[in-house]
């Protein structure tokens, strides 16, 4: 399990996406008739993740961060924007983990969240609203 | 401004400040009743010039919530319901309820934070979305025309609150005991 001082892990490159499923109750409505993630979703002092470049290796495709979770949702964000903010990100890969597990460290504020909601990307979006 | 209902009678514990308190259906004949009384013995010892009333919400398929508040002759703020509705579909149930290692959504957060929306919100304002938090808290959330408002209740930390307008780049990230009053103006932006 790393440590929180542990340092950001560089093998992961910039350009890796992080992936994280999203659970119904983290969702929010907007204006268009879509949904986005709740800031909650990304608060996590240790927010779990699957690292791309982990995923590209083992041949699984990022929906297969679902696998078992059929009524959840799959986001990702970028590394770049993760270590803009200055938090590390590292492997945790050991089982009983998923061999592509990682960890976003360090407390999040508000403001971490929110960049993350702004550059978010669905790999896996919600339906749209039927009003 | 203080709610009278205690939140946690199981333990016998007596605390004045949550407004609310969630029941089980099944189970909800006894402490109903021991509610009622204990809020009518503690509204005489403090002598408040306030009528406290508590109501009962139902919702399909969910417990029964019993939320006691501070009626002006008005009855509940109409965004009381939609609020406790929110509350219900969305509260964390289950340990790990994000798929991850949440913990469920604990009833003194939930307490902490109605008590706070009752000191900020307005009759005419518009309800926040709750959502709960990995660590049990809880979290109020308005979203409109590229502004965003949360009043957060986490486990662990002092109750803050963020504000982010995105056409101006304005962004405030404070305790939110303190700034009471701002948070008040925030929300009429909604």
């Amino acid at each position: 399990m790393p440590d929180e001082t542990e340092e950001d892990d560089l093998s992961i490159p910039d350009t890796d996406r992080l992936f994280r499923r999203v659970p119904p109750n983290q969702l929010e409505p907007l204006e268009d008739g879509s949904w986005r993630p709740t800031s909650s979703v990304f608060k996590h002092p240790r927010l779990s993740v699957n690292i791309e470049c982990l995923m590209v290796e083992q041949g699984r495709p990022p929906e297969d961060t679902l696998t078992g979770y059929p009524d959840h949702y799959l986001t990702s964000i970028l590394a770049r924007d993760v270590r803009a903010k200055g938090h590390p990100i590292v492997k945790d890969t050991e089982p009983p983990n998923d061999p592509a597990h990682g960890l976003v460290l360090g407390k999040k504020k508000g403001s971490f969240a929110n960049a993350m909601l702004a550059s978010h990307r669905w790999i896996v979006p919600p339906p749209p609203r039927q009003e | 401004m203080i709610g009278l209902l205690e939140g946690n009678y199981k333990s016998g514990t007596v605390a004045f400040a949550p407004h609310m308190v969630q029941l089980e259906s099944s189970a909800a004949t006894t402490p109903h009743a021991d509610v009622f009384g204990r809020r009518e013995r503690q509204a005489t010892m403090l002598s408040l010039n306030v009528i406290w009333r508590t109501e009962r919400i139902r919702f399909k398929d969910r417990p029964d919530i019993l939320i006691t508040y501070p009626d002006t002759g008005a009855g509940l703020p109409p965004w009381v319901v939609p609020v406790l509705r929110s509350l219900s579909e969305r509260r964390g149930v289950e340990p790990g309820w994000d798929s991850y290692n949440a913990k469920p959504t604990e009833s003194p957060h939930i307490d902490r934070l109605m008590n706070y929306l009752f000191a900020v919100m307005a009759d005419s304002s518009m309800p926040p979305i709750i959502t709960p938090l990995w660590d049990g808290g809880v979290q109020a959330t308005w979203h409109r025309n590229s502004k965003d408002l949360e009043v957060v209740v986490s486990a662990d930390e002092a109750p803050m609150y963020y504000w982010h307008d995105a056409t101006t780049s304005e962004e405030e990230e404070e305790k939110l005991e303190p700034n009471l009053t701002r948070v008040r103006s925030l929300i009429r932006q909604f």
